[in-house]
């Protein structure tokens, strides 16, 4: 290097050296319970490392097999031996990953040794899989099948019962035993069972309700009604609550990042939807995400996923993992939006394999592609030249631009989907 | 004359007894009031030894049926939500291992219409003798009585020391101002040692349901049972939050469910739904059913 200093020019000779990175290539192990990164020099010596070889756990799900091991994980350990077998790199840990997900025969705990500064620890982990179970359901308890409103004195002079109170029915639900009875809007219940039942202000607003469901489910139940002036006593048969959308199942899939749950009575109730149409709801979808690109809305009702029904959250998970295993190009959802229905479609960037595939699904794939979790040189080679942090192909930057690029097609507003990309 | 009857006349007497006895300690010993003194003292130290004995029959007699529960609670809501583990308290209702607590505790939402839900995950239930904890499934929830049910997996032939609901009949009537027993079961970082404490019936209310109402110094977990002082059970402790449509607008929410903490649910009310919960009985086998 020829260089000017002083009005002296000089000539030095610099030797180059190779960039290193500054962060490692990053993954998530869901069946562990933990992300990691690859340890490079520079995270070496922020993190004061001991070594430059390894895998630095950058977090750890709350509950999950790293969470629950004995001693456990924590963000910061750096996983050096997995079952006696050193582990230096990314590639060598998820191998050992995959090799123990895919393979039921495997030992199901798994010995994980770890530096945590300085100190040597060794712990056993206890691979589980992504068990998102539902709550139970709520006791089912006798129910009326109508929805209410106080009414206390005030409005009852105005609705010409004056010193009465009661229950004025704002609903009767189709297909329930009230409507079987002949209950209808505008009633005033004041009796349950010869009982005088009497809210004294919007604080017994449930009172009605509460005692239906201390009766016996499938009991009787006789209400004196008040309906165009007269006292009049109906007898009906009681059933049992309905699901709410609290209750309702969920499923959640992480590779579309689309949330769903099951259709509920009061949905269809409503949306005016009858008894045969079925599906799940969308309740949560990530914008950015393969079904959100695509085009799906919170609200949604499945119908079909790639012409397969989906009739509640069993088919939808079916269905999906259909397609993850066919892996078409373009997947089209027959929604049902309001009163319409819409045909929006995904086209997921199947390949590279993502960090959230099930573990059946990344096995055979890595089967197929047998070095796509290993670092490839060439790659290494221009990322090097591009400085360290730089983007990788596949990386954040190239999503928020597809993102960017669905969004502007999209905005049209039509029923059509966009290609989706998931990193 | 029941336990209870004789310890709260033994207190009475005690009260008499003391407010004389102050006056005599001044008194020559063999006296007559020195006599009195004397049997005052005495009078005391049966007491504390009466007391003594009660707190330590019911914590020996109900501990080994008091649970830690531990698990990782899941928030999910629309900004994304986040988990983290939890530790509450419940009590072994079967000697095959269904246990009972609050639902409130274990995440649910008292019945009130809230964004987003909490699902509890990874249930194990920890009885003293057992430090890893074993694995419990969620079975079943009562939202508006605030009750929960687990059952104990992978314990086959085992038989736990249980607190047994399964009767269905002589449940206690407290009376007001009677005496209560309450259990408390502190942490596993603490030993999982268990508290008695006590306090008094003050009130009894029928609305939201049947309900006794204690304050004063009882210091147990909601879910966890209370005793009468001759070791009967009374009920459950249980947190009441109105129904949603009876909030009026702007009322303090806090300072209601305030009001809703320091209540115990009959026994009767409680064996009835755990019949219904578990399916022991035929409206139970229709509910779970449903």
């Amino acid at each position: 290097v020829t260089y000017r200093r002083d009005e002296d020019v000089a000539t030095t000779t610099v030797t180059t050296e190779k960039l290193a990175r500054d962060r490692g290539e990053e993954a998530a192990f869901r069946g562990w319970g933990f992300t990691a990164m690859q340890v490079t020099p520079k995270l070496a010596r922020d993190n004061r490392l001991n070594a430059e070889e390894g895998v630095l756990i950058t977090s750890v799900s709350a509950g999950g097999p790293a969470a629950a091991a004995q001693p456990p994980l924590r963000p910061g350990d750096v996983v050096h031996s997995i079952d006696h077998s050193p582990v230096r790199e990314m590639a060598g840990l998820l191998d050992a990953y995959h090799a123990r997900v895919s393979n039921d025969t495997a030992p199901r705990e798994v010995l994980v040794e770890f530096d945590r500064q300085g100190q040597d620890v060794v712990t056993t982990l206890k691979p589980k899989p992504d068990d998102d179970v539902d709550p139970p359901r709520e006791i089912r308890k006798a129910w009326l099948g109508v929805a209410t409103q106080p009414m206390l004195p005030d409005l009852a002079a105005q609705l010409g019962y004056p010193g009465r109170s009661g229950f004025r029915i704002t609903r009767v639900y189709p297909h329930t035993q009230a409507a079987e009875a002949g209950l209808r809007v505008g009633d005033v219940v004041v009796g349950l069972n010869g009982e005088k039942i009497a809210p004294r202000g919007l604080q017994d607003g449930a009172l009605l309700a509460r005692q239906i469901r201390r009766l016996d489910l499938d009991g009787i139940a006789t209400l004196t009604v008040l309906r165009d002036g007269d006292e009049q006593q109906i007898e009906l048969k009681l059933e049992p609550t309905r699901v709410t959308a609290d209750e309702a199942r969920r499923e959640r899939d992480l590779d579309f990042e689309l949330g769903v749950r099951e259709l509920t009575f009061f949905d269809r109730d409503v949306n005016r939807w009858d008894e045969d149409v079925q599906g799940v709801l969308v309740e949560t979808v990530e914008s950015a995400g393969w079904a959100g690109l695509g085009g799906l809305r919170p609200g949604d009702l499945i119908l079909r996923i790639a012409g397969q029904p989906v009739r509640d959250v069993v088919t939808f998970r079916a269905a999906l993992e259909d397609v993850k295993k066919r892996q078409p190009e373009r997947i089209e959802f027959l929604v049902l939006r309001g009163a319409r229905t819409h045909l929006p479609y995904a086209e997921p960037e199947w390949s590279p394999a993502s960090q959230h595939e099930q573990p059946a699904v990344a096995a055979q794939q890595r089967a197929a592609r047998p070095n796509q979790h290993k670092t490839d040189p060439d790659q290494a080679r221009t990322e090097d030249a591009r400085g360290p942090g730089a983007a990788k192909p596949d990386s954040g930057a190239s999503a928020q631009s597809s993102a960017a690029r669905s969004g502007a097609g999209n905005s049209g507003g039509t029923d059509g989907g966009v290609g989706a990309r998931k990193e | 004359m029941s336990h209870w009857n004789r310890s709260l006349a033994l207190n009475l007497s005690t009260a008499l007894l003391m407010s004389t006895g102050l006056a005599a300690t001044a008194a020559p010993a063999g006296s007559e009031s020195g006599n009195d003194a004397a049997a005052a003292r005495q009078a005391r130290t049966s007491e504390r030894g009466a007391l003594t004995r009660e707190y330590q029959q019911l914590r020996d007699t109900f501990r080994d049926a008091l649970v830690t529960i531990r698990f990782v609670m899941k928030i999910e809501d629309p900004m994304g939500g986040f988990a983290g583990e939890n530790e509450i308290a419940g009590v072994i209702i079967s000697a095959d291992g269904a246990v009972l607590c609050s639902n409130l505790m274990l995440g649910g939402n008292g019945g009130q219409a809230v964004q987003g839900r909490c699902v509890p995950t990874d249930i194990k239930v920890h009885p003293r003798d057992c430090a890893d904890g074993l694995d419990a499934r969620f079975v079943a929830r009562d939202s508006e009585l605030d009750l929960a049910w687990l059952k104990i997996q992978a314990a086959p032939g085992r038989k736990f020391a249980c607190i047994d609901l399964t009767g269905t009949t002589g449940a206690p009537t407290p009376q007001l101002g009677e005496r209560v027993l309450g259990l408390g079961l502190m942490g596993r970082y603490f030993g999982q040692e268990v508290l008695v404490t006590e306090s008094r019936v003050v009130g009894r209310t029928h609305k939201p349901r049947d309900l006794y109402v204690i304050r004063g110094a009882l210091d147990t977990d909601p879910g966890l049972p209370v005793f009468t002082a001759d070791g009967q059970v009374l009920g459950f402790a249980c947190i009441q939050s109105p129904d949603p449509q009876e909030f009026a607008p702007g009322t303090n929410y806090a300072a209601v469910i305030a009001r809703g903490r320091g209540l115990i649910l009959p026994l009767q009310t409680v064996r009835m739904a755990t019949r219904r919960a578990l399916g022991t009985d035929e409206a139970g086998a229709k509910a779970v059913a449903q």
